[in-house]
């Protein structure tokens, strides 16, 4: 309980912030109980309610199989949360192995690294297609596809960290007390990356969504029935000029989500990054 | 007190660091020897290879760039050196126990004193998580922690600079070793924590029975603390003797200069004589005795080759072609 007042108080003074922290919330709220708030099936076909633009009994307006939009991209929440966390969990578990093991055996993380730095040399949309094209479209697929994006940058963000931590004091000390490799990479340097790869987690959150809609918007993300934002915005190519809203309203959607939790980040950086601690942003 | 079987014997311990100027030896040559129960000081300057030196017994040497490259580190009668890294780990914290000089930076922020203490001896003893805890209190009751069991709840940050080094050696001595290396525990600390906290190794010595490698830099702990005394230049032991010999009759003209450069209580002198120079790196040495550029004695024969160490009374040592034999009082380093 402590811990969400402490949490809360960084939003204090923080308006901006807080606004994205209640976006955040909203979007959480609206995916978990999407059944509930959404008036009418996502999927459902009607002919006869044809890109209608937004009004009291459609607010969001139809698409262009009659299928009800606010419905849709509240469903496409579901979507968004759900590969976003699973990009993040790749990224920092393969990240994190990859870059503590790197760090603590120099070797092996000369090798590692070089193959890392290789791969940070590919754009990374292109990185996530040859993904999407070795192992197939698919909800899985994508989220491994853009989480190999981040296992990079997470990889490099821990490999300094933990060199950092390795070097302490309190390693050498435990490593005199007899404590084997992996007690001490478990026990001691993996609770001290905890704070900084909360910040960077939600970075890749945010950046996650961009590049599976960016998937999805290629036709190489999740099959096009499923009702996610990416997908959403790339059926509307046809129909952007005469029916705006379905533009919109999905790509509103991805831009808020991405930039509330950017604004989320930021805090959590200024707050855990030691760094940033002496230049709080305050807006 | 002093028995005669030696805890841990150096017998021409060499380490070597490689770098990009070569190999060269950081160590060379160093033969000491410590009996259960007794304290000896290893004095030298930055840089002489004491803390090397005291690395190399725990195993923990950042190979492959710096290794023990001759000789032999015999603790309790065993080679340590024939031993697997495995073998070696079991003996870290078990029965060598060591602390370090910065006890700010030597416990893991994110984890209470308690939980460390309780790590410590649970990497060596199948004892019960509550049975562990239940000894890190009292050991770190025996440290003289107040309010022990409430104190082991803390976390580092919530302790001041003493009371961390305390912890630090409640941890080294969770397992009840047979031999504690300290490298310079003190330094960090102020004056009168640093009394505090050579009067508690002093007493968990006698109670415990443990001997102790004390490294320092500092001879007015070691006047206090050892019993024995091996002063290091430039990777070789220049001099040992027992405390009260080495502080009566100084022999090599650097444990001289040393003891010139500390203040006195019983002597006035204006201001303190300086070691002129400094220690020369290990790739830069001099040939023959590394004490020659700076020492007042130099004759061309210190330059020809390394003197041997020469034995001058019971239990005293000294390299060097001219000793002094003359009491402290009346040199003139």
């Amino acid at each position: 309980m402590t811990a969400v007042l402490d949490f809360l108080s960084l939003f204090r003074q923080r308006w901006f912030a807080a606004i994205g922290l209640v976006v955040i919330i909203v979007i959480v709220i609206a995916a978990l109980l999407a059944p509930i708030i959404a008036p009418y099936d996502p999927l459902e076909i009607n002919a006869l309610n044809r890109l209608i633009p937004p009004n009291a009994e459609y607010w969001f307006g139809t698409d262009h199989a009659g299928r009800d939009l606010f419905s849709r991209v509240i469903y496409g929440a579901r979507m968004a949360l759900l590969t976003g966390i699973g990009v993040v969990v790749i990224a920092l578990v393969f990240g994190v192995i990859l870059g503590t093991l790197s760090a603590y055996y120099p070797t092996l993380g000369l090798i590692l690294m070089r193959v890392v730095d290789v791969l940070m040399g590919i754009p990374a949309l292109l990185l996530a297609l040859a993904f999407v094209v070795v192992l197939g479209k698919g909800l899985l697929n994508s989220m491994i596809a853009v989480g190999a994006i981040y296992v990079t940058t997470t990889a490099r963000i821990t490999y300094g960290l933990t060199r950092k931590i390795v070097a302490e004091t309190y390693i050498e000390a435990v490593t005199s007390l007899g404590a084997g490799d992996l007690r001490i990479l478990w026990r001691h340097v993996l609770p001290n990356l905890v704070s900084p790869l909360m910040v960077q987690a939600t970075f890749i959150f945010a950046f996650a969504q961009l590049s599976t809609a960016s998937l999805d918007f290629l036709g190489l993300g999740l099959p096009p029935d499923v009702p996610s934002w990416g997908n959403m915005v790339a059926e509307t190519r046809r129909y952007i000029t005469r029916a705006p809203w379905l533009l919109m309203f999905p790509g509103g959607a991805i831009i808020l989500t991405v930039f509330s939790l950017n604004l989320v980040g930021d805090v959590l950086r200024d707050r855990l990054d030691p760094r940033f601690k002496d230049d709080l942003a305050k807006w | 007190m002093v028995t005669e079987t030696p805890v841990l014997e150096l017998e021409e311990l060499t380490v070597g660091i490689r770098s990009d100027r070569g190999v060269f030896s950081a160590v060379e040559g160093l033969s000491l020897s410590i009996n259960k129960g007794e304290v000896l000081g290893l004095v030298g300057e930055s840089g002489c290879g004491k803390s090397l030196t005291a690395l190399a017994i725990m195993g923990l040497l950042a190979a492959p760039a710096v290794r023990v490259t001759g000789g032999h580190i015999r603790f309790a009668g065993q080679d340590l050196l024939t031993l697997s890294d495995d073998q070696r780990r079991r003996l870290r914290g078990d029965r060598i126990g060591m602390i370090f000089q910065e006890p700010m930076t030597s416990l893991n922020p994110v984890y209470t004193v308690g939980a460390q203490l309780v790590e410590a001896l649970r990497t060596h003893r199948p004892v019960s998580r509550s049975q562990a805890w239940r000894e890190a209190v009292a050991m770190l009751d025996k440290v003289g922690i107040p309010a022990a069991a409430s104190r082991a709840l803390n976390y580092p940050h919530e302790l001041s600079g003493g009371m961390r080094q305390r912890v630090m050696i409640a941890m080294a001595l969770m397992c009840g070793p047979e031999l504690l290396i300290a490298d310079e525990p003190t330094t960090a600390l102020d004056v009168s924590t640093e009394a505090q906290l050579l009067d508690l190794l002093l007493a968990l010595r006698r109670d415990l029975g443990m001997a102790i490698l004390m490294i320092t830099h500092d001879l007015g702990v070691v006047a206090e603390m050892a019993d024995k005394v091996a002063v290091m230049y430039a990777g070789r032991l220049v001099e040992s003797a027992p405390v009260g010999e080495l502080f009566k009759v100084p022999a090599h003209p650097y444990t001289r200069a040393l003891l010139g450069s500390m203040p006195r209580l019983d002597v006035e002198t204006d201001r303190l004589v300086a070691i002129e120079g400094t220690v020369s790196p290990p790739h830069a040495r001099p040939s023959g005795c590394s004490f020659r550029d700076r020492c007042p004695k130099a004759q061309p024969r210190c330059a020809g080759h390394v003197p041997v160490l020469e034995h001058l009374a019971a239990g005293h040592e000294v390299r060097c072609f001219f000793p002094s034999v003359e009491h402290a009082a009346q040199a003139s380093p």
